[in-house]
């Protein structure tokens, strides 16, 4: 952590604390990586004649979870069950099926095993598998796209009619080549501090300002639209936005308040309505703002809402006040933590000699040019 | 500390903070001048006095330091007074513009977070030495923060 000299770089630390408070915690990370190899293990020793992929999608994949808003829910996260079989060879309904059956028996085998799910769910499109811990598994069934060729696929929709096209491997590379110099640059860093190569540091284990880029403006989202569903943006297309908006070089502040300038910038207008295309698909994430104009209108006005949100914040002074109006944005328990945890990171900074003080008003800072603030403990009644 | 240990404060004060108010009169060296911990926190007046031996004290004139909820301001001698270090801490060898003031703005930044989360999150304890009771602190492996429980206000 360092200390910034910026009324930005200050809000950005309370961003991207709040990034981290919501992220998923390592331990879930670790449970639903095993939980990948699992399934992927399970249907391979179970099908001699056709293989099987296994992986996760989305979110998961991108490294941009967030913790759903109300406390009682779980983090969603998304599985790919491929099965490398033709198009003709089964139907929407058949595959899905055969994708059921197996996962209850995955489920009866594994019975009583830690971290192992307890019931399979049936959610039109898709199976959720439930655990006890604080995730759901929504497992997505799937084909190769042998027409597209590449890691693309075709998933069942939820009629179980039309197969939907999607890449979500490429996708991701995609995703992280808009990040790689940074997610480079942050695991070199990390592989220093804790002796190991850059090969052994996961790409999970650091996280860029992309990534939190997209996991505030997801959070934001949830709570703008909590009582709007139907008409809240999807997470791919906010996503898609952001990373085509970035450019890189920015505190996270910073980064918040151009992506959503730039954004809207970048929605395609055709005589098929509006497009926001899959980098990597023939994929329209906007494709239902032809069906439902309104939706388009109310994205373009929250993500005004989020820059106004912020330059009100970094109009406030006195930290409790600026945590207060971030708090009416992106939750307040949130911000609570991560104004705690910038506290902590403080304390923990002057302790290691890193924190000093800079100018005539003692700003505090972890610049090497400010004066080091001398150990001391505060003394007195804690609380009088 | 001799008398010209007070006249080398004084120098040394006005050389560092030159928009800041610095006094030494009968003895008695009186500095007033505004600290702000963070570009987004308030600017303080804050006065500290020094009779040339023992304590500095030091007080926040404006604004006047709030307490919400009936709740009492951690780590002061009285509601304007901070408490900023232990007894053995500070020695009059030392110079104040190295300690006193930025271990003040420090108690600022503190001040706030505590405003804005309920705790006191710099550290130090009371000077009772009670068992330090449970601390904030962050989990290395998952950055999630476990806080000590709420108490009632």
């Amino acid at each position: 952590m360092t200390m910034p000299s910026t009324t930005g770089g200050q809000i950005a630390v309370f961003l991207t604390n709040t990034a981290r408070v919501l992220d998923l915690p390592p331990q879930l990370h670790a449970a639903a990586d095993r939980e990948y190899h699992n399934v992927g293990q399970f249907l391979a020793d179970q099908s001699t004649q056709t293989d099987w992929d296994v992986y996760p999608q989305g979110s998961f994949r991108l490294g941009t979870v967030v913790r759903p808003l109300a406390g009682a829910e779980t983090f969603d996260l998304d599985m790919v069950c491929q099965r490398n079989i033709d198009k003709t060879s089964a139907s929407q309904a058949e595959l899905k099926a055969q994708i059921g059956d197996a996962l209850e028996r995955y489920i009866d085998g594994a019975d009583g095993e830690q971290g192992a799910p307890t019931s399979c769910e049936d959610s039109r499109r898709c199976w959720t598998l439930h655990y006890p811990i604080e995730f759901h598994m929504d497992v997505l069934p799937a084909i190769p796209d042998r027409d597209a060729g590449g890691t693309s696929i075709l998933l069942t929709d939820k009629k179980l009619t039309r197969w939907q096209h999607s890449d979500p491997i490429a996708y991701a590379d995609w995703f992280r080549e808009q990040m790689k110099r940074e997610l480079l640059e942050k695991k070199a860093v990390l592989a220093s501090e804790t002796r190991k190569s850059i090969e052994e540091i996961p790409d999970w284990e650091v996280k860029t300002v992309l990534q939190q880029l997209v996991q505030v403006l997801k959070v934001h989202r949830d709570l703008h639209f909590l009582d709007d569903f139907d008409d809240r943006p999807p997470s791919i297309l906010i996503t898609t936005l952001a990373a085509g908006a970035y450019d890189g070089g920015r505190d996270l502040f910073q980064a918040v308040l151009h992506a959503v300038a730039a954004m809207p910038s970048l929605i395609e207008h055709s005589d098929h309505g509006p497009r926001v295309m899959s980098p990597v698909a023939d994929e329209n994430f906007a494709d239902k703002w032809s069906e439902y104009p309104q939706r388009e209108a109310k994205f373009r006005a929250w993500l005004d809402r989020v820059g106004a949100d912020l330059e009100a914040a970094a109009s406030v002074t006195r930290l409790d006040r600026v945590v207060a109006r971030l708090g009416e944005s992106f939750g307040v328990e949130p911000l609570r933590k991560a104004a705690a945890m910038a506290g902590v990171e403080t304390r923990e900074l002057r302790e290691a000699g890193r924190l000093t003080t800079i100018g005539g008003a003692a700003l505090l800072s972890t610049s090497t040019a400010g004066k080091p603030v001398a150990p001391h403990g505060f003394f007195g009644a804690a609380e009088i | 500390m001799t008398p010209g240990g007070c006249g080398r404060q004084v120098i040394d004060l006005r050389h560092k903070f030159p928009d800041a108010t610095t006094r030494w009169k009968q003895g008695r060296l009186t500095w007033t001048g505004p600290l702000q911990p963070t570009p987004l926190s308030d600017t303080y007046t804050v006065a500290i006095t020094w009779p040339g031996r023992g304590r500095p004290k030091v007080s926040v004139l404006d604004p006047a330091l709030e307490a919400p909820g009936g709740r009492r301001v951690p780590h002061v001698f009285s509601p304007r007074e901070l408490c900023l270090h232990f007894p053995e801490e500070w020695h009059d060898s030392m110079l104040i513009s190295d300690t006193i003031i930025p271990w003040a703005s420090e108690w600022l930044y503190f001040y706030e977070l505590w405003l804005a989360t309920g705790d006191w999150h710099g550290g130090g304890h009371e000077p009772d030495y009670k068992p330090p009771r449970a601390e904030t602190t962050v989990d290395r492996r998952d950055g999630q923060v476990r806080l000590p429980k709420r108490r009632s206000a």
